[in-house]
């Protein structure tokens, strides 16, 4: 018997996104994963001048605010043929580590939490929390209390980490001081201090609380770590290189095989998209989704930190041996779990990356090389930054002083894209597909959730 | 529990720590009574934007947003943070909106010219917000999306406006406040609400509706730099501590806000003291013309040309 189930809107996510599944018994036997929202931020920016896109591109999501400036910056530079001194080369990437870590800390307790802790059993958990628990949620009254405790000192700990990017960006979110040629705020030696305070700070809460619940968390649901494994197909475009050694190295996963990584092969499919002739278009017949369909080599591909992790060498090691350490194989890393897992071990790295770039800012070294805001400049350029979800691209071409195209790639356009021209659904419908799933659907948001969705990214 | 009489000693030695007199004694003691009564009861909703205004609360370190809203809301739900999903999240919202007496906080534009641009659940956004405008006891406009339109409404495709608009032009505007800022800080929405709880009344606002304790004045006004301005010492270029960045084009002239009052992230940085200018991201103008763009090159703007339309 077939019957069609629905999400929507699946909350606890960035945005707005349904998810339609068709079932059998008790099965999933067909997914769709659909975009909501469309704002059309890259046809703004055509015609302005680049020095603007920076700002804009900033708010084309404010979860990842930071992320999508730095990437702007980093793909005008060459265009303005500046180069960003040494100190500001620290700054982004202390920058990026601090941003990355507190999404994934606002990912993992406000977000994921609820998915699996009935927070309903404290007495004075927020209301926003008591209703639409799970059966088969964590109970235990002790837990519930560790976990709502945890819940409330990792939104101290983003404070922490908003005041850290704040001493180079100005502010959080969307920091103004980001430009092509470096950053322009002006810390002095005190405030790096404090900076490194406060990252040391949550470095500590990673190590002592976050990675710790994550794996108390993953041996209370086991059985996560054999679903949601999607295409298994990995991409990550390495990045965080303001060290002699790059913390990310840029990869493919393809079948088991790891493959270098060659832009080229990059294409963005439209087959069940709602737009017609580059334009948005809602009344498309066959189109279900926002989202455009990107694909890499034909293949659709996953962009999370498990990527980040399984391709670089050292740290996909690390992860295995955690997996070990909770009796778990190789293979599990490609699961809901195992993807939370990933994302805890990252946060520590990007910490130890982040402390190691604040010790060598120089107070007294410039951290900007200045650009004219109206030079008339022309040139393209494509350049990778990290958001916490994954791997992001930023296309851009600026002819005459103004921006002529631009195009963003976020690593939620990945997960989230729709079937593509051949049919091939996308990861997260692949993911999806095969899944046991109760009447309530508690794990299909379960499996979503763990690709950390940001749907306002992914259209934009 | 203390007594009538230590509640009102109480009341006044906070009156004297803030004011300096026992004047608004029995001011405090009523907003305090009002808390008692029962808190706000909040629906909060995204519509066309990036969240960018809920992130900004939950980056707020002195209150803490869970904090903040423990003492001061029922937060109902919220998109982000709702354990609820699908149709016992609507559910809720829909039980919520049928006993009225609520605040609805929006953040993003509505996409007026092509609903199907912000769909929540089974509907529209704009159905929604048809349905739940008219049992909102108060509208509050989070971020300057949802109070002017911001960049989202920068887009032609989508026609979008801000929920303001929206509901002016379906016949729906009732009481509302307009928070702008992009993203909004989150003093401007705590100051905000906590007032309203604690005397049940909107605070004293601008003709647009912008509480004047936070829109007042323009940061140029406020602004650390001022003096330089005074002396006509501009920079020429950006990242260079102690001139006026007047000639790049700041919109900090024509922005009314207080930035420079309350600096963000519990920390001593705006924008303008990052040596960045004002881009005025609280204006009705933002993201301001595509053809002047945000920033001017400082040597062919001349001095005291105030960059901007009135606000």
């Amino acid at each position: 018997m077939l019957h069609k189930s629905t999400i929507a809107p699946l909350t606890r996510i960035e945005g707005h996104l349904k998810v339609d599944v068709v079932l059998d018994g008790g099965r999933v036997k067909d997914a769709r994963a659909i975009g909501e929202t469309y704002r059309g931020i890259e046809k703004i920016l055509c015609g302005r001048r680049p020095l603007d896109a920076v700002r804009i591109v900033q708010r084309l999501c404010g979860v990842c605010h930071e992320a999508h400036g730095i990437a702007a910056a980093r793909a005008l530079a060459p265009i303005y043929r500046v180069e960003p001194p040494p100190n500001a080369r620290y700054m982004f990437d202390a920058v990026l580590g601090l941003h990355l870590t507190c999404d994934h800390l606002i990912h993992f307790y406000q977000m994921t939490l609820p998915d699996y802790v009935d927070f309903s059993l404290a007495k004075d958990a927020p209301f926003f929390l008591q209703n639409g628990c799970f059966p088969d949620s964590i109970k235990s009254s002790q837990e519930v209390r560790h976990y709502l405790e945890s819940y409330s000192r990792s939104l101290e700990m983003v404070a922490r980490g908003g005041r850290a990017m704040a001493v180079f960006t100005g502010k959080v979110p969307f920091g103004h001081s980001i430009f092509p040629g470096g950053f322009t705020t002006r810390p002095t030696a005190e405030e790096i201090f404090s900076a490194r305070e406060n990252t040391a700070l949550l470095l500590n809460f990673v190590k002592e609380v976050y990675l710790p619940d994550v794996k108390r968390l993953a041996r209370s649901f086991p059985a996560y770590f054999s679903v949601g494994k999607g295409p298994g197909n990995l991409l990550a475009f390495g990045g965080l290189k303001a060290l002699s050694k790059p913390v990310f190295a840029p990869g493919v996963y393809l079948n088991g095989q790891k493959e270098p990584f060659d832009p080229k092969n990059i294409f963005e499919d439209t087959k069940y998209s709602y737009y017609r002739d580059d334009r948005p278009f809602p009344k498309k017949e066959e189109g279900y989704s926002w989202v455009k369909a990107p694909r890499y080599g034909g293949r659709p591909m996953e962009l999370t930190p498990l990527g980040r992790l399984w391709l670089t060498p050292g740290l996909k090691e690390r992860l295995i041996a955690e997996l070990k350490g909770l009796g778990q194989p190789e293979e599990a890393a490609f699961s809901v779990m195992g993807r939370h897992l990933a994302r805890a071990l990252e946060a520590e790295v990007l910490l130890k990356h982040a402390l190691a770039c604040l010790e060598r800012i120089d107070p007294d070294a410039p951290n900007m090389v200045d650009v004219d805001p109206e030079a008339d400049i022309s040139g393209e350029n494509t350049a990778f930054s990290q958001a916490a979800r994954g791997d992001l691209l930023h296309r851009i071409k600026v002819s005459q002083g103004r921006v002529s195209q631009y195009n963003v790639i976020t690593p939620t356009t990945w997960n989230f894209s729709p079937r593509d021209a051949s049919g091939i659904p996308g990861p997260v419908e692949q993911a999806l597909i095969g899944l046991k799933v109760s009447s309530d659907l508690r794990e299909v948001g379960r499996v979503v959730r763990s690709f950390d969705p940001c749907m306002a990214c992914s259209v934009h | 529990m203390p007594t009538r009489r230590e509640f009102l000693r109480y009341c006044a030695s906070i009156s004297i720590g803030l004011f300096g007199s026992t004047s608004f004694t029995s001011a405090i003691a009523r907003g305090f009574e009002l808390l008692k009564q029962g808190k706000l009861r909040v629906i909060w909703l995204s519509g066309l934007g990036c969240s960018g205004e809920s992130i900004s609360l939950f980056f707020s370190e002195d209150p803490l947003f869970l904090d903040f809203s423990r003492a001061f809301l029922d937060l109902m739900s919220h998109p982000l943070l709702s354990t609820a999903q699908g149709k016992a999240y609507e559910e809720i919202i829909a039980e919520v909106a049928a006993q009225g007496e609520f605040v609805l906080c929006f953040e993003g534009a509505v996409p007026q010219g092509m609903p199907e641009a912000c769909r929540v659940g089974e509907r529209t956004m704009n159905q929604v917000l048809e349905e739940l405008l008219p049992r909102a006891k108060l509208l509050i406009a989070c971020g300057t999306c949802a109070a002017f339109g911001g960049v989202s409404a920068a887009s032609p495709e989508t026609g979008a406006v801000s929920v303001i608009e929206f509901a002016g032009r379906k016949g729906l505007l009732k009481d509302y406040v307009r928070l702008p800022g992009c993203p909004l800080p989150p003093w401007r929405f705590m100051g905000t609400v906590a007032y309203f709880a604690a005397t049940g009344k909107l605070p004293p606002l601008d003709e647009k509706k912008r509480p004047k304790a936070y829109y007042a004045r323009y940061n140029h006004e406020h602004c650390q730099y001022f003096r330089f301005f005074n002396e006509d010492k501009y920079t020429l270029k950006l990242s260079e501590p102690g001139k006026c960045l007047f000639r790049f084009g700041c919109r900090g002239p024509r922005t009314y806000a207080d930035c420079p009052l309350r600096p963000w992230n519990g920390g001593a940085r705006w924008c303008v003291n990052a040596y960045t200018p004002c881009i005025g991201c609280a204006h009705p103008g933002f993201p301001w013309d595509p053809q002047k763009g945000i920033y001017q090159n400082p040597k062919r703007l001349q001095p005291k040309t105030v960059f901007g339309e009135e606000a």
